[in-house]
């Protein structure tokens, strides 16, 4: 797969994390851009817009919410989260704050190439189109139709625009704040959640061979869910 | 509170001078001499004065009538009754009756009277004199209770303000000691309730010794108030109480059965004040600790996450250069050695992780962010994160709908993988591992059953404790953190976690999960 020399920026203040994402990408076919802190990083993306970035929660100097609130306020680049684990909250708001997806460090190479290539590509694809295909789904918002590997399947309104939601990130992350808000409109708190949680398991019942082991929507431990698109780890 | 100095302000015109205060400025400079002189001087002084006015009759010899004479005389015992006490003025006026008598009235040089008008005249004369001692020492005993009871509310609100800047407890009681023996010449010692029950010496005067009689006396006094029983209160024990209750004792010394000390209105407002500053002082005392133990918690915390960070980071790194060279088409060496170096890595990743949430889990530092959650979705995820390399069979029996749980997403994953991974080490390969789920109560309870040798009676306990790991385990690798550290998350969400034999062999983990109870707060945010 070609990545017609995209431009990357790599924000992160670990140098050996750098080194390697450097390495990795550039091997890919990117252009790789290095920021070592936040502010850097957003006179690099006002100069230089790179197509993606790739950013480090862990900055010294600004929280990774507060860049990508900064970015979002006049770029739309997609941004992809870096994070080690035990850091669920501040992706949370991160993704929240308009952050595309994330990555836990470390990452397998693949993984991270996959997402990357999604993330662009959802980017230019803007066609006018009423099916939409991610992973095994397909929907066609015109008749609010579901199909599973070919195979319609049939749902309640709800667990439609639940899988709508999920299908149109194209195998991106969905917190579990804008799921409750897409789908349901209405305010984030505990009994959303709950609802949220039965929803889902509702339509694992009825797309997954094995409820326990999912193979198309993947929970995201704290954060949310995905469609899985065949580059995620599965067990 | 504005204080203004009555000397600072214009000077009042004489005529606005009122006649409170005209009486004041009369009985001072009247009553100055009485302390400071002794009696015999006194005493000498009131005849002496007698004996001018007599001098001036017999100079003047009866060119002024008798009775004006007595007049003069009159102003003597009046002088001497407010200058020098009550015993000069009753000399004076038995002195002057006589000298009138015998000098003045006839016949002279005897004290025969003839003149029946002349008895009326000295007798008037001595029972003036008398009437008019007796009054100006009332007088001027009201005068020095109302310059004391002055001088006491003085002394009272400076130790107020002085009390105001103490800051600990020990403080405010040497402070209150020290104005005690400042203002009313009395050593005190103070007896504080200690947190065993019992009273304790808090502060004893330097050189003085509160002895066993006092003591016992003090604590038979705080005994009485604490049953909340008045007491006989003696003078010289003052309760110290609070709202809370008493707290102590003030005692002056030295002790004496017979109480001969400040009035006792006035001790008992020097014992409130105390008892309040010394109050307000704990209160800030533990305000203080509280400052200092959340000063100290922070800066665990962010050691924490240093660590964390300084340590995971470069793990980080190389994981991620690892990654690609594991996931290649590398030659055969060169994979197997990138794979071996990849999963320890991942090892120590794991164990990095371990060791800091048993710090965090010491150091109090857990958030624990509860949100309602399904058990499925759990045990899958725990599934994923497992890291499962022969791919043992697990087998999963969740109980058909069974509510959610409210419970730290991560936390719990992390539990069940432990477990799980437990399982897996310590059962033989060819057997499988179970996971159940069931309601029990008003609670969930998960399983992880395994067909291996069970946990002995004697370890189970022991084997939830840090760095403990059971007998016969030395072969397999690990640290003995995963126990603990699920009971430090379990016991965080109010549940328990226990082992207990599977029937057939092997053991049965089990923990619990409180349930989520919908609705009860439906409009909170979050």
């Amino acid at each position: 797969m070609t990545s017609n020399g995209s431009t990357i920026l790599v924000v992160d203040d670990e140098i050996g994390i750098r080194r390697v994402l450097k390495v990795c990408l550039a091997s890919a076919g990117f252009v790789v851009y290095e920021s070592a802190s936040g502010h850097e990083a957003l006179s690099v993306i006002s100069e230089l817009q790179p197509d993606l970035v790739l950013l480090d929660l862990g900055l010294p100097d600004m929280d990774g919410s507060k860049v990508v609130t900064r970015v979002r306020q006049s770029n739309q680049c997609p941004i992809l989260i870096l994070s080690i684990r035990d850091q669920e909250s501040d992706k949370v708001t991160a993704l929240d704050a308009g952050a595309d997806d994330y990555l836990i460090k470390p990452f397998g190479n693949r993984e991270l190439l996959a997402r990357i290539r999604a993330l662009l590509r959802r980017g230019r694809s803007e066609t006018l189109t009423t099916n939409f295909k991610c992973g095994a789904f397909t929907i066609d918002e015109a008749h609010h139709a579901a199909q599973i590997a070919g195979k319609p399947v049939r749902l309640t309104r709800t667990e439609y625009t639940l899988l709508k939601s999920l299908v149109h990130r194209q195998g991106n992350v969905a917190t579990h704040r804008q799921l409750v808000r897409e789908v349901w409109s209405g305010m984030y708190n505990e009994n959303a959640l709950h609802v949220l949680h039965v929803t889902i398991s509702n339509l694992r019942r009825k797309t997954e061979r094995d409820p326990l082991r999912p193979q198309f929507i993947v929970t995201e431990p704290g954060v949310g869910y995905r469609i899985a698109t065949g580059s995620q780890r599965l067990p | 509170m504005n204080l203004v100095d009555p000397d600072s302000g214009p000077p009042r015109p004489p005529s606005r001078l009122s006649g409170a205060s005209f009486y004041n400025l009369i009985t001072k400079s009247l009553a100055a001499d009485q302390e400071d002189r002794p009696a015999g001087t006194r005493y000498l002084l009131a005849v002496a004065t007698v004996a001018a006015i007599t001098g001036l009759g017999i100079v003047l010899d009866l060119q002024v009538a008798p009775t004006n004479l007595a007049m003069l005389y009159l102003l003597a015992v009046v002088f001497a009754s407010f200058k020098w006490g009550l015993g000069p003025a009753l000399t004076s006026s038995l002195i002057s009756a006589l000298a009138f008598d015998y000098l003045f009235i006839p016949p002279y040089r005897s004290f025969a009277v003839t003149d029946a008008w002349y008895v009326i005249t000295a007798a008037t004369l001595m029972c003036v004199s008398v009437l008019i001692s007796f009054l100006a020492n009332a007088v001027r005993e009201q005068a020095t209770a109302a310059r004391r009871r002055e001088a006491h509310t003085a002394a009272l609100y400076s130790l107020t303000v002085s009390l105001g800047v103490a800051r600990r407890p020990d403080e405010v009681l040497k402070c209150a000691a020290d104005h005690i023996k400042a203002n009313f010449g009395w050593d005190v010692a103070f007896l504080l309730l200690a947190e065993t029950g019992e009273l304790a010496m808090a502060y004893e005067p330097p050189g003085v010794n509160l002895d066993a009689a006092a003591r016992a006396t003090a604590e038979h006094v705080f005994e009485l108030a604490a049953r909340e029983r008045s007491g006989p209160l003696q003078g010289p024990f003052q309760l110290l109480t609070t709202v809370e209750g008493a707290i102590g004792v003030m005692v002056l010394l030295p002790f004496r059965p017979q109480y001969k000390g400040p009035d006792l209105p006035i001790l008992q407002a020097v014992a409130a004040q105390v008892a309040s500053s010394i109050r307000r002082a704990r209160f800030e005392d533990r305000a203080r600790e509280v400052q200092v133990l959340r000063k100290a918690e922070e800066l665990q915390r962010t050691l924490l996450n240093s660590v964390s960070h300084s340590l995971r980071a470069p793990l980080a790194a190389i994981l991620s250069a690892l990654n690609p060279i594991a996931e290649a088409d590398a030659r055969p060496p060169i994979l197997e050695l990138a794979r071996i170096a990849q999963a320890e890595a991942f090892r120590l990743d794991a164990l990095i992780g371990n060791l800091l949430s048993m710090s965090r889990l010491e150091a109090m530092a857990l958030k624990v962010k509860r949100e309602p959650h399904d058990i499925q979705d759990l045990i899958g995820s725990a599934l994923r994160d497992l890291q499962n390399p022969e791919g043992r069979n697990i087998l999963v029996d969740v109980q058909p709908g069974i509510p959610l749980v409210s419970i730290d997403f991560l936390l719990i994953v992390n539990v069940l993988v432990n477990l799980l991974d437990n399982a897996i080490k310590y059962s033989p390969a060819d057997l499988p591992v179970h996971i159940d789920a069931h309601l029990a109560g008003a609670e969930i309870e998960l399983r992880v059953s395994d067909c291996g040798r069970g946990v002995p009676v004697a370890e189970r306990d022991l084997i939830f404790g840090k760095f403990a790991r059971g007998s016969g385990t030395s072969q397999t690798p690990g640290i003995g953190l995963g126990l603990p550290i699920s009971k430090g998350f379990v016991e965080a969400h109010e549940g328990r976690i226990w082992v207990q034999d599977r029937p057939g062999g092997g053991s049965i983990f089990c923990f619990t999960l409180p349930l989520f109870t919908a609705l009860h707060d439906a409009c909170r945010l979050t």
